[in-house]
């Protein structure tokens, strides 16, 4: 079954996540700091990572920064920071796959992985 | 001669009067001047940065189509399936809510296609002049507005290069009334009378926050030829006999423009009725009204700079804090909706949980930020001062948030039975949300203490934590309303920015004082007094208190 890497340190919006991630037919693993995050594409790489931004210790860009070591992982940024220009800016420098808003319809994340998975 | 002389004190004090108030009406006439110039100023630099982003959008629309283009093995086939289903997952994927995607030879004609939206415009539509241009120079293009099915469409294109040659164009349309842009313009609302519009190279209106514009061309000619040279600007023009003003500036890329638009009774509105004071008052008492004048000026300047301030601060800060909780409840309740025939109950009594906690955090955060307008409009909040004994009401606060976090142990050191006055809810309110910002601001966990030290007249209440901390010059502006310690990454800490503000005004009001003592990557104290008073309890029952 296909890895998707949950990175976030909200519970409850990782909970959602997983829920409707895990009922479109993925494995979900979770990480809610960018350490955790490594580590866990250290043992395994996943297909896809979703990355939150505002994170306890380190800020998720950090862990796109770090997802270069992976170049056959999709990076996928989820946040709701995702209509500030400073983002968009980085995100197109820092080439992720594509940059979702966490305010839009919940399951449009789920057709955007689906859309990588078929790809 | 003696007449004359009884008439020079009136005569002078005349003179005095008219010099006030000519003083008065030229303080009054500047100030005026100086807050229209200010308001216009403002305004064209909101639509630079109005500018700016739709200029990101755009690059990053380009450059996300050129990355699909290089990455992607494509056959150029005409009609293969694998490069429809390419096709198919570049337009599904990205948040840029592309409808349509074709492949096409140099010469236009159609290689593969995937749409899910109306029909895309034919060849033949001469929307696609901008982009047939760039692509002749070279460069990736973007298209007028063009109606396809009676939708507004926009078309980007850049070449597919095989081996550094240009063998084809692929084209990605977009719906103009469903971008993103549109989204972002439809939040942006000035008055009443205002419009926020974004304009193709051609005039006509791809994004505005009155969907109905979008298609329809702009009609202020002015407006347009100083866009067409280039220029950023504010000006004034005429509407079906409507004064209007516009800020307008070109976005740098593709020939799109941002441009506001507002009546100009509206945009002027409260700084031209400073002339109907004026004359009213003139006509009236001089000395009075000169003297009242000249103040009551500087305090609508001073009010309406603080109102334009904290209008901006307030946007930005709980636009934010709102979205996280609105997510989580949106998200579980569509979760719910979906899946709840196949949930655990402890799955949906978890999603339910969920609801409800962000439900009352939300409610909570509400209050907050009513809490900090009230406070900051200088409002009165009726605080109910009596005996509070210290350490009971600190133990119970700092209990709450005991569990909060299990990386942060909540200490507690506070001698029994000395007595405050002091309303206990403010001091709870003041207590914790000290806690909740040392708990914030100390991402890599730690111990946050809490103690009180007795004096003479006064009870120091303290809450440390071994956090980022901040600088001096952070410390200056912490109690400000909506400062947020710039500390490191703007999108590392969330908040409003209203807790200490508040805090520091429930200090003074309760008859205290607050301060702060902090190292950067060390820790911060915050210390605040309140007054003591003698323990109410009869010396029996204090034995009997401190005995249990």
């Amino acid at each position: 079954m296909s890895q998707v890497l949950l990175l976030e340190d909200d519970d409850d919006l990782a909970a959602i996540t997983d829920a409707l991630v895990t009922g479109a037919g993925y494995d979900v693993v979770r990480a809610s700091t960018v350490e955790d995050a490594i580590k866990r594409c250290e043992s395994a790489i996943p297909m896809l990572a979703l990355v939150d931004l505002q994170l306890p210790t380190r800020s998720g860009w950090d862990f796109v920064e770090e997802a270069t070591r992976w170049p056959e992982m999709r990076v996928v940024v989820y946040t709701v920071h995702n209509d500030e220009p400073e983002t968009v800016a980085r995100a197109a420098r820092l080439n992720v796959d594509a940059l979702v808003g966490k305010s839009s319809d919940p399951m449009h994340i789920v057709d955007v992985i689906r859309s990588f998975a078929t790809n | 001669m003696r007449t004359i002389k009884r008439f020079v004190p009136l005569v002078v004090s005349i003179g005095l009067v008219l010099a006030v108030a000519v003083v008065g009406l030229v303080q009054s006439s500047s100030a005026n001047a100086t807050s229209r110039r200010i308001r216009q100023d403002d305004r064209v630099s909101e639509e630079s940065t109005l500018g700016g982003l739709t200029n990101q959008y755009v690059r990053f629309a380009l450059k996300d189509a050129y990355d699909f283009v290089t990455v992607t093995p494509l056959s150029l086939k005409p009609g293969d399936p694998a490069d429809t289903a390419a096709i198919r997952a570049y337009v599904n994927r990205t948040a840029l809510l592309d409808y349509a995607g074709a492949l096409v030879n140099l010469d236009g004609s159609l290689i593969n296609a995937y749409a899910t939206g109306p029909s895309v415009p034919p060849s033949t539509d001469p929307g696609y002049g901008p982009l047939r241009a760039a692509l002749i120079a070279g460069k990736p293009g973007v298209s007028s507005v063009m109606t396809s099915s009676g939708v507004p469409v926009v078309a980007m294109a850049v070449p597919v290069q095989v081996r550094g040659v240009a063998r084809a164009i692929y084209i990605g349309y977009f719906r103009a009334d469903a971008n993103p842009l549109q989204t972002y313009n439809e939040r942006l609302h000035y008055g009443k009378t205002g419009h926020a519009l974004l304009i193709d190279s051609v005039g006509t209106i791809i994004a505005s926050n009155s969907r109905a514009q979008v298609g329809t061309k702009f009609g202020a000619s002015t407006v347009l030829s100083k866009l067409a040279a280039g220029q950023t600007g504010f000006t004034e023009y005429t509407d079906h006999g409507t004064r209007m003003v516009a800020s307008f500036t070109p976005d740098g890329i593709a020939g799109w423009s941002s441009i506001t638009t507002q009546t100009a009774a509206e945009f002027f509105g409260p700084i031209r009725s400073g002339g109907l004071h004026v004359a009213l008052a003139l006509a009236g008492l001089l000395v009075v009204a000169a003297a009242a004048l000249f103040v009551m000026n500087h305090k609508r300047q001073t009010a309406l700079a603080k109102a334009y301030e904290y209008k901006g601060q307030l946007l930005a800060n709980t636009t934010h804090e709102l979205k996280t909780p609105l997510t989580a409840i949106r998200g579980a309740a569509v979760t719910l909706g979906m899946r709840w025939r196949t949930m655990s109950a402890e799955q949906i009594d978890q999603f339910l949980g969920i609801i409800h906690r962000r439900c009352d955090g939300l409610s909570k955060l509400i209050e907050r930020i009513l809490l900090g307008a009230r406070l900051e409009a200088g409002r009165e909040i009726s605080l109910s001062p009596a005996p509070t004994e210290v350490l009971g009401s600190l133990r119970a606060i700092t209990s709450e948030f005991k569990d909060v976090s299990p990386r942060h142990p909540v200490l507690l050191a506070a001698p029994e039975n000395v007595w405050v006055n002091a309303d206990p809810e403010a001091l709870d309110q003041i207590v914790g949300l000290l806690l909740e910002n040392a708990i914030k601001y100390s991402p890599d966990g730690g111990e946050v203490s809490v103690s009180a030290l007795d004096g003479p007249r006064t009870v120091t209440v303290s809450v440390s934590d071994h956090g980022v901390g901040m600088t001096p010059e952070e410390q200056e502006h912490i109690f400000d309303p909506y400062f947020r310690a710039a500390r490191g990454d703007a999108t590392r800490f969330s908040g409003v920015g209203l807790g200490l503000s508040i805090v520091r005004h429930l200090v003074q009001r309760s008859g205290g004082e607050i301060a702060v003592d902090s190292t950067p990557g060390v820790g911060t104290t915050f210390r605040f007094t309140v007054p003591k008073v003698a323990s109410p309890l009869a010396p029996a029952e204090r034995l009997e208190g401190a005995e249990r």
